[in-house]
């Protein structure tokens, strides 16, 4: 496992140092990641970023298992966000998720593969295109991008592919926290002769069809996905659509309604 | 410079968002690219190398003088673990070559460098059930999109440039026996499609899709008594409820099309053709069985049958339908030529499907004396059908039989072509017959459906493949070229008087078209199964042949497989052109 990591690094710093003249260097990273000069070129396009502290993404100091790393980002205090990137920085996809939060609160949380410790960050952008980075170093053994899915090594695996398990949390301040887990083994490609096979995008819509949240997942978000969104309250009744794509067409479908008061 | 990079950049983006706003975008291949691919010579965006299938160059720049010339340029490795039969047909368009493989996989492909652009790796159950290896033909272009079929009977529209799914369809229950490996092919804005699985009882159908969105428009089973669809609604019945058919033996009565058709413009009409009636046991299903093993004429727009050849009526070898109908012009009438498994070489009116001539093309035909042009049926030989089970002393076993050919065919999947330039058929054709015999069988979902046991037998010490040219005419064969394995590849033939094709043994050929001798080869360091393609890009002619050894003869081929044995297995494309 460590070895495709740590030349990845090493020839991206290279890269990196070449373009320092032109681009400018970028800001100082609070968590002094050798692969911060990479994310704020590639994945941040070298825009304007502010580390700031009203991005908080929660997880455990260590990780208790490297494959299903749980991770909460939550924006407080900042309006108009128009996007967060969830960065995983020294795993070898380090880009893990693009959430959109069309009419829902700037908040997710899912489960991540990690290949080592690593810094793990979100950088929320704002409509005036400034990028407001958090993160949280999380201690890790190793090895969770390079393993097979345990879906893999089951005969199957077809038969439940992308089912949809989902439930409702009405929440007081008009907000609708909605958690499920599609089943699914998210393989990286990573490991040998298993190519990628993962979810791509999910949605939320309301009954009328409109997308109140979207997430595009990568290879390093964990087997079977949970994924938890916050969204305006759809009313005391209904329900949400849960819709989605993986990279080899296959189409996730479902229905959620709220359980009625009892 | 930067600034002239800038200024084109915008440009271009600004061409893209007008197209996208016209609802009848012409962006990437168009109808008139699909309807002029056997005249276009810079690009191929069909299977057959032209809608008729006639797999004719009018390339010259390689001819007979200077063939020998012919050097690799580049090879591509499928990579992975999972070499195994190799029997697609690129496509080249727009300096990409779109290439399928085992396993259900596609690559597209930088022409000029082989460099890997994307590749799409379908992730297959388990429980997938080819009868005969984890092959794939090919795709088809059309628009911005490229379309494959999978081992678990699914159609996949991609993006032709990223390569990212655009839409997925399901075309049968891979559970019930349902995959699809033959190439795709686009007739008036719909994507055409048929199912493999005659083995296990499956219905065969040609179904039509809008090419954009994937929704069915049209679907046909083969097998009388099922009924079509037409725009969501149910449309007519195929064929007449038990009119060739007892019982319920239809229901899971095969006639699967696998193998892919195609489309004459000028008769307007779509070739496919339909697979053994299932199953093998032919005892257990009395009479014509309609439409199993026949090639139909459909018409385009409704799914509906024109009309009709049954190439084998109460088929009882194996002897499938699905063989290519390939049109052409000659004597100033519209003729089609088909070389059916059942060992006979037919010309027909394309027209009306009405026979000119049939003649056989492999030796020792032992199941009919000759064909009767004037109904198109057979003249059965009685005692060379296996025996009925039923009849025998245990009931376990009936009667059996040698004969010719074997159910592999005189000619299989392989597709043969036509010269324009020789007027003559280059057909690749396998000398082999089989011991055979019936038993009792019964359907079950996703379960083998034969009711027969069999082995195969070479009919000759010294070869069983046999390239032939065959005269449209009257039948003639005027050369042979005789290779010690099974002939499993297709063939191509140009202007410059040349035919192309592979061998299991690895080589890829040229040979005079008029004499058949090899004027040069090349080893590809596994065996070729595939569908060899020529193209022109600035003045040089390139060609390309994928390799990698598989295919149903190392899976069935009884005791032919002393013939094969050695033969290692590979996944790779080659393209050659002669150096400057």
């Amino acid at each position: 496992m460590g070895r495709l990591f740590r030349i990845a690094p090493m020839v991206l710093s290279v890269l990196v140092l070449a373009n320092v003249a032109s681009a400018g260097a970028p800001p100082k990273d609070p968590f002094n990641s050798p692969m911060w000069g990479w994310v704020y070129e590639e994945i941040l396009e070298q825009g304007q970023v502010i580390f700031d502290d009203r991005v908080k993404v929660d997880a455990p100091d260590s990780a208790e298992g490297n494959f299903q790393v749980p991770v909460s980002v939550r924006v407080d205090g900042l309006d108009d966000v128009t996007e967060i990137i969830l960065i995983v920085d020294l795993n070898p996809i380090l880009k893990t998720a693009k959430f959109t939060p069309n009419k829902a609160r700037p908040y997710f949380a899912l489960r991540v593969k990690m290949g080592q410790a690593s810094v793990i960050r979100a950088a929320a952008r704002t409509k005036d295109g400034v990028w407001h980075l958090g993160g949280k170093y999380v201690d890790a053994s190793g090895g969770g991008c390079t393993v097979p899915s345990v879906q893999m090594a089951a005969a199957d695996w077809e038969s439940n592919l992308n089912n949809v398990q989902a439930q409702i949390w009405p929440r007081e301040n008009g907000v609708d926290r909605i958690r499920t887990r599609i089943i699914h083994p998210m393989d990286t490609g990573l490991s040998g002769n298993i190519p990628a096979f993962f979810m791509e995008h999910l949605s939320i819509k309301n009954a009328e069809g409109v997308e109140l949240a979207h997430l595009q997942t990568f290879e390093p978000v964990s087997e079977d996905p949970v994924i938890t969104f916050e969204v305006d309250a759809v009313g005391e009744t209904g329900g949400y659509s849960i819709s989605g794509m993986d990279n080899n067409g296959n189409e996730i479908s479902a229905w959620v309604e709220k359980a009625p008061k009892s | 410079m930067n600034f002239i990079k800038t200024t084109l950049a915008l440009a271009g983006g600004a061409a893209i968002a007008v197209s996208s706003m016209s609802s009848q975008a012409q962006a990437g291949v168009t109808d008139a690219d699909i309807a002029n691919d056997s005249k276009t010579t810079h690009q191929i965006v069909t299977n057959g190398m032209g809608r008729k299938g006639q797999r004719f160059s009018p390339l010259k720049i390689v001819n007979k003088s200077n063939v020998k010339k012919l050097l690799p340029v580049w090879s591509f490795s499928f990579g992975g673990e999972k070499q195994r039969g190799q029997e697609s047909q690129p496509l080249i368009y727009d300096g990409v070559m779109y290439v399928t493989s085992s396993y259900s996989r596609i690559f597209a492909v930088d022409v000029k460098t082989g460099e890997e652009l994307w590749q799409y790796d379908a992730r297959l159950p388990d429980g997938i059930m080819p009868c005969c290896d984890v092959i794939n033909r090919g795709a088809a272009l059309y628009g911005d999109l490229v379309y494959f079929g999978t081992l678990d009977a699914k159609l996949v529209a991609l993006d032709r440039k990223t390569g990212k799914v655009k839409w997925k369809k399901k075309l049968g229950d891979y559970k019930a026996g349902y995959s699809f490996t033959a190439a795709p092919f686009i007739v008036k804005g719909n994507v055409i499609t048929g199912v493999s699985g005659g083995e296990f009882g499956i219905v065969g159908k040609v179904e039509a899709r809008n090419a954009e969105t994937g929704e069915l428009v049209w679907s046909r089973p083969t097998i009388e008594g099922h009924m079509g669809m037409l725009n969501g609604k149910p449309s007519t019945m195929t064929g007449k409820l038990n009119a060739t058919w007892p019982g319920d033996m239809w229901k899971s009565g095969g006639g699967a099309t696998w193998l892919g058709g195609n489309y004459d413009d000028e008769t307007d009409t779509i070739f496919y053709g339909a697979g053994n009636p299932a199953p093998w046991n032919s005892h257990l299903r009395k009479g014509d069985n309609l439409y199993a093993a026949s090639r139909l004429a459909i018409n385009p727009d409704n799914g509906e049958i024109k009309w009709h050849l049954q190439t084998t009526p109460w088929e009882g070898w194996d002897y499938d339908g699905v063989n290519e109908v390939v049109s052409f012009n000659a004597g100033g009438k519209k003729l089609a030529a088909t070389a059916d498994r059942n060992g006979f070489f037919y010309v027909m009116d394309r027209t009306n499907g009405k026979l000119q001539n049939a003649t056989p093309f492999v030796e020792q035909i032992s199941w009919a004396s000759s064909i009767d042009v004037k109904t198109g049926r057979p003249n059965f030989i009685d005692s060379n059908r296996a025996g009925d089970p039923t009849k025998s002393a245990d009931g376990k076993k009936g009667k059996a039989i040698f004969a010719v050919p074997s159910f592999l065919g005189g000619k299989n999947w392989m597709p043969m072509a036509y010269s324009q330039n020789s007027g003559l058929f280059y057909v690749p054709s396998n000398e082999w017959g089989m011991d055979l015999w019936n038993e009792p069988v019964t359907y079950k979902k996703g379960a083998a459906y034969l009711g027969a046991g069999f082995t195969i037998k070479p009919l000759f010490e010294d070869y069983i493949g046999s390239l032939k040219a065959i005269d449209p005419m009257d039948g003639s064969i005027k050369w042979e070229l005789k290779n010690n394995a099974p002939l499993w590849a297709g063939v191509m033939t140009t202007a410059g008087g040349l035919v192309f094709t592979g061998n299991p043994e690895g080589y890829f050929m040229a040979l005079d078209d008029a004499t058949g001798k090899v004027l040069w080869k090349f080893q590809t360091g596994s065996g070729i199964v595939s569908q060899p393609v020529t193209w022109e890009e600035n003045g040089e002619q390139y060609f390309a042949v994928v390799s990698g050894w598989g295919g149903a003869v190392p899976l069935w081929g009884g005791d032919v497989a002393k013939r094969i044995k050695h033969l290692n297995q590979g996944g790779s494309v080659w393209v050659f052109k002669m150096p400057k």
